[in-house]
């Protein structure tokens, strides 16, 4: 077994992960505050995101057109969960942020339609990156407003919002050079695969324990 | 696209970023955790402080009941007692009936008084206007005082709201036969649908806010403010009087 066969083995953990915490979800779906059924929904989508890439990599052995997909889907899904944590109060950071969602959305199509009439040597993505960084600004900016406004949150909350913060911060440095990732051939990219699937897994081991915890203190 | 000839280089200044801006992140977490934990702190603190101020509030209350009694007694000792005393020692000597009735009419006022200190005379049938002239009634023998009304509204106030109104006027006529040396004091009364203002202002010596803290009547009156739910502003300067304004919001004039 070699690194490369070691790092496809360990993709196999994402899915079953993000099962579990998806189970869990809709255990205490009915238990759970707003934030917590939007970070289920966002598992769901990630399950969704990794089987089906994974079938439609079997069948055309090229499922990279996923990658704005799913930089979208979490973009949309985490922008809904700080939409919740204050943007609502505040016409102006409505509109804000209806126009950046509907402004990755037409990015993402245009990207796709780009990644799928292009071959593999040519291509280049950076709507996942853009995505990111978004939401990496969305946690800075929910950090920052409630230090200006002096108001204090919950570790609960706290805890979420550093994960977020952390994770895509990480995730925006490995996908930056996506070009290198997918056409390197040293072998050296599979590096990097790795560390992106061990972040990935932590941070859905820790989303989902935030939707046990929750669950737990409602009942 | 160019060839990766040195993918170990390009790897290494990822990993190098990576670690930073890992680093980064979980510094700026550390950073803003801190802050939270400040801002708890302070907001423990300020609460801290209410509750202690709350405290001293409650203490004065107290102590100014027990001043409130120990005059009320001294009243009956000293003057209604007295009266009655010198009634029954004239009554043993030689009964003048004249006389008798003098002292009993006396007995009888000193005995409304008191009454009257301890709970104000049909309250409820009484407006605030009203309730005001009576008090500062006997007191414009001592200073000139000037009365202003100006009412706008057919609002009514609930007998708290009097009975508060009319124990801080009594506390600041108080303060300022004891303090101020004044010979004038203007009382402004205005009230609007939505307020009520009553302005009180003496043209006694006053004096230094900064150095004097605030006495038993002052916080008696913080207190009784905090009651009904009003604000009040004090203003004073040496030499230049005292002045006081007392608003109270629509919303808490009470049921009648």
């Amino acid at each position: 077994m070699d690194f490369y066969d070691l790092v496809n083995f360990c993709t196999y953990f994402s899915p079953i992960v993000v099962l579990g915490g998806v189970g869990i979800g809709i255990y205490y779906f009915k238990r759970l505050d707003i934030l917590r059924k939007i970070v289920t929904f966002y598992l769901l989508a990630m399950f969704a995101v990794d089987v089906l890439s994974r079938i439609i990599g079997r069948i055309y052995e090229n499922n990279l057109f996923f990658i704005p997909i799913w930089g979208f889907l979490e973009l949309f899904i985490f922008s809904l969960l700080y939409y919740f944590l204050g943007i609502k109060d505040t016409a102006g950071k409505k509109i804000s942020l209806i126009l950046i969602i509907a402004a990755a959305f037409l990015f993402t199509l245009w990207e796709i339609n780009k990644v799928c009439n292009a071959p593999i040597e040519e291509f280049q993505s950076y709507s996942k990156v853009i995505s990111t960084l978004l939401l990496v600004l969305l946690s800075l900016g929910f950090f920052l407003e409630n230090i200006l406004k002096k108001k204090d949150i919950s570790s609960d909350l706290f805890l979420l919002n550093s994960g977020i913060l952390i994770y895509y911060s990480l995730t925006l440095i490995i996908f930056l050079p996506i070009d290198f990732l997918i056409q390197d051939n040293t072998g050296l990219k599979f590096y990097f695969w790795f560390a992106n699937i061990i972040f990935m897994l932590v941070f859905y081991i820790f989303l989902i324990l935030s939707i046990w915890r929750n669950g737990k203190t409602q009942e | 696209m160019e060839k990766w000839e040195n993918s170990g280089m390009i790897a290494q200044g990822i990993w190098i970023i990576l670690i930073f801006v890992f680093i980064l992140a979980f510094s700026i977490v550390l950073l803003v955790r801190e802050n939270f934990q400040r801002i708890t702190r302070v907001k423990l603190e300020e609460e801290k402080v209410k509750l202690e101020h709350q405290q001293k509030l409650l203490e004065t209350n107290i102590l100014v009941q027990e001043r409130e009694r120990t005059r009320i007694a001294a009243d009956i000792h000293d003057i209604l007692i007295g009266k009655l005393t010198v009634l029954k020692i004239k009554n043993e000597i030689a009964y003048d009936q004249k006389e008798t009735d003098e002292l009993i009419k006396d007995s009888i006022a000193v005995a409304r008084r008191i009454s009257h200190d301890l709970s104000l005379p049909m309250l409820q049938y009484t407006d605030l206007d009203q309730l005001i002239s009576e008090l500062i009634k006997p007191w414009k023998i001592v200073f000139n005082i000037n009365l202003k009304r100006d009412n706008r509204s057919k609002s009514l106030f609930s007998d708290n709201v009097k009975i508060q109104l009319t124990r801080i006027l009594q506390e600041l006529i108080m303060n300022i036969v004891k303090h101020a040396e004044a010979t004038t004091i203007d009382i402004q009364l205005r009230h609007t649908d939505k307020w009520l203002f009553l302005f009180i202002k003496d043209n006694g010596k006053g004096f230094d806010m900064q150095e004097n803290s605030k006495g038993l009547g002052l916080k008696n009156i913080e207190f009784r403010m905090q009651y009904i739910k009003g604000k009040y502003k004090q203003k004073s300067k040496k030499g230049r009087g005292t002045s006081y304004l007392f608003t109270l919001n629509q919303s808490e004039f009470g049921e009648i």
